[in-house]
């Protein structure tokens, strides 16, 4: 049913090689790998599959001039980026602007900064010292998704929590911990 | 992490279905958790049934592998892209009475007052300006006529039919039309993959607002042509016999307007503008910006505002950011700005303020 992709290829590789071939079917390869989060990124915001696979489209099909006309130095953030963008710009056709803006704002500022050259160990520490101090639920799925791997279901029949409660457990967990860790940090 | 691991789309059907082995679910998952665009997908696929899931990107799948984007070659779209580029839209403004459109350039008797909808994606640059039109014929920047019939957004855009007029685009455009309304002026290009494109970009750059600056007079009776080298399609618009007051503050947030005004008059311009043109300085700002790994890699979107004060030789200080955005796009907007063209100076230094956008 759908193209597998066994290309070895990474993005840039096949960024490189579609423009210099112009080849569509080397950006059709390209743009599949991520179909399906872009799909999602689209369903997301517009909240209507029809509308959302139209965008994908659209996504697609500005992609070859996009790609011709500048330097992309990640493929993936640069599609999320785009992706999202284009989201805004069509709920805009549709929503009062000034709605969208402040929707804009929201996560232009929303992304945390992540200092990467810390002391590992220092952040070892830290991060035990910040999982301690998390609520018990919390705790128990941070623990089993991050140290045993386990993945969301398991963690669900491991506990008493059915699935949407460990998935969240687990993403405010994590946002907990970044939180700590960065109050940690200053 | 995962960084540029390829999501199988069977993968995620059957994650959806609860067919993958704990291990493969858990990557999944944990990709979900470590990237902004897998947490976004993942939430905006978990709206939809595993089956609608599975429809829709078979349908998608589909109509990528047999839609080759704008059905045409893509060297025809780049050469279309690259005709357009660099030979612009033409857009004009018909004046009340159509009999005078002709579409010599007979610059030195009108005075012109343009609003174009500008797509450079990246950068908007704004303050309304004067010049001399054969000094700089490409030069544009951002006006808007207070009149609400001859300021348009994107969704007037959208809606508006594209229509041809050959009188006066067969002299000028390659293959674009024009849409020609004494009163609500608006051009729209043609071909329509380059529209939906433009649509496309046009959001991307919000308006930047000028504050007390100069107020722009349009004097013009006559109409004109004015050749602009825009990335795709622009539109003008021209308020005939209206002083321009606070045009560019009207402008909405949305919309981004490039407006030129042109005098034919031989004193010197009463705003700076760069030397090498609006268009050209857009085209500069957007082919040289570079975007600060540390932007790439938080995902960081948006704009950049600035300002400086250009000095009567053309030179410019006080260059200072107004609206950061951070993880290195500050300083990038700075270098774009430091290292860039020259400006021509007016009498009395003068700011100017522009917008750098980071798609």
């Amino acid at each position: 049913m759908l193209k597998k992709f066994h290309h070895t290829d990474d993005d840039l590789d096949l960024v490189k090689k579609f423009s210099h071939s112009r080849d569509q079917k080397i950006l059709g390869l390209l743009f599949e790998r991520y179909m399906s989060l872009v799909y999602g990124v689209c369903l997301k915001y517009l909240k209507d599959r029809e509308d959302a696979k139209d965008a994908v489209m659209e996504i697609y099909e500005s992609l070859a001039h996009k790609l011709l006309n500048r330097e992309i130095h990640n493929f993936k953030s640069w599609l999320y980026v785009t992706t999202k963008n284009h989201c805004l710009i069509k709920l805009r056709h549709s929503k009062s602007f000034k709605e969208i803006d402040d929707h804009l704002m929201e996560f232009e500022f929303v992304v945390h900064h992540h200092e990467e050259e810390d002391d590992m160990e220092e952040n070892l520490k830290k991060l035990t010292k910040c999982i301690e101090e998390l609520n018990p639920e919390q705790k128990t799925c941070i623990n089993k998704f991050f140290l045993d791997k386990k993945s969301y279901k398991e963690i669900s029949s491991l506990t008493s929590y059915n699935l949407n409660q460990v998935k969240s457990f687990v993403q405010n967990g994590k946002r907990n911990l970044k939180n700590c860790m960065e109050v940690q940090n200053e | 992490m995962n960084k540029n691991k390829p999501i199988d789309n069977e993968r995620l059907i059957k994650y959806r279905e609860g067919k993958l082995s704990p291990e493969e679910a858990y990557e999944l998952e944990r990709a979900a958790l470590f990237s902004k665009f897998h947490e976004e997908a993942m939430e905006g696929l978990d709206s939809i049934s595993a089956e609608a899931l599975k429809a829709d990107l078979a349908s998608i799948t589909r109509q990528i592998d047999k839609n080759k984007p704008s059905g045409s070659p893509l060297w025809k779209v780049a050469a279309v892209a690259a005709l357009l580029i660099l030979s612009g839209l033409s857009i004009f403004w018909l004046a009340n009475q159509p009999a005078n459109n002709e579409i010599a350039l007979q610059k030195k008797e009108v005075e012109e007052e343009i609003i174009s909808q500008k797509n450079t994606p990246q950068v908007e640059s704004i303050e309304p300006t004067e010049s001399g039109p054969q000094d700089d014929p490409d030069e544009s920047s951002t006006a808007e006529s207070p009149g609400a019939e001859s300021s348009f957004d994107d969704q007037a855009l959208d809606e508006i039919p594209i229509t041809s007029d050959n009188q006066v685009s067969e002299k000028n455009l390659p293959g674009g039309t024009i849409i020609k309304n004494p009163q609500s002026s608006i051009a729209v290009d043609s071909g329509s993959s380059v529209l939906s494109e433009n649509l496309s970009m046009s959001n991307q750059i919000r308006s930047f607002q000028s504050s007390d600056e100069e107020v722009i007079e349009s004097l013009a009776e006559s109409s004109y042509h004015e050749p602009m080298a825009t990335e795709e399609n622009s539109s003008v618009a021209r308020q005939p016999e209206a002083t321009f007051d606070e045009h560019t503050r009207a402008a909405g947030s949305a919309k981004n307007q490039v407006a030129s005004d042109r005098q034919g008059g031989r004193k010197p311009p009463d705003n700076p503008y760069p030397t090498i043109g609006w268009d050209n300085y857009k085209k500069y700002l957007e082919e040289n910006l570079q975007y600060p790994q540390e932007a790439i890699k938080n995902g960081i979107s948006g704009t950049v505002k600035l300002s400086f004060v250009v000095k009567p030789d053309g030179t410019f200080e006080n260059l200072r950011i107004k609206k950061s955005l951070g993880f290195g796009c500050d300083e990038e907007a700075l270098r774009l700005i430091k290292e860039g063209p020259e400006w021509v100076g007016v009498k009395k230094p003068k700011k100017v303020k522009l917008e750098v956008l980071f798609e």
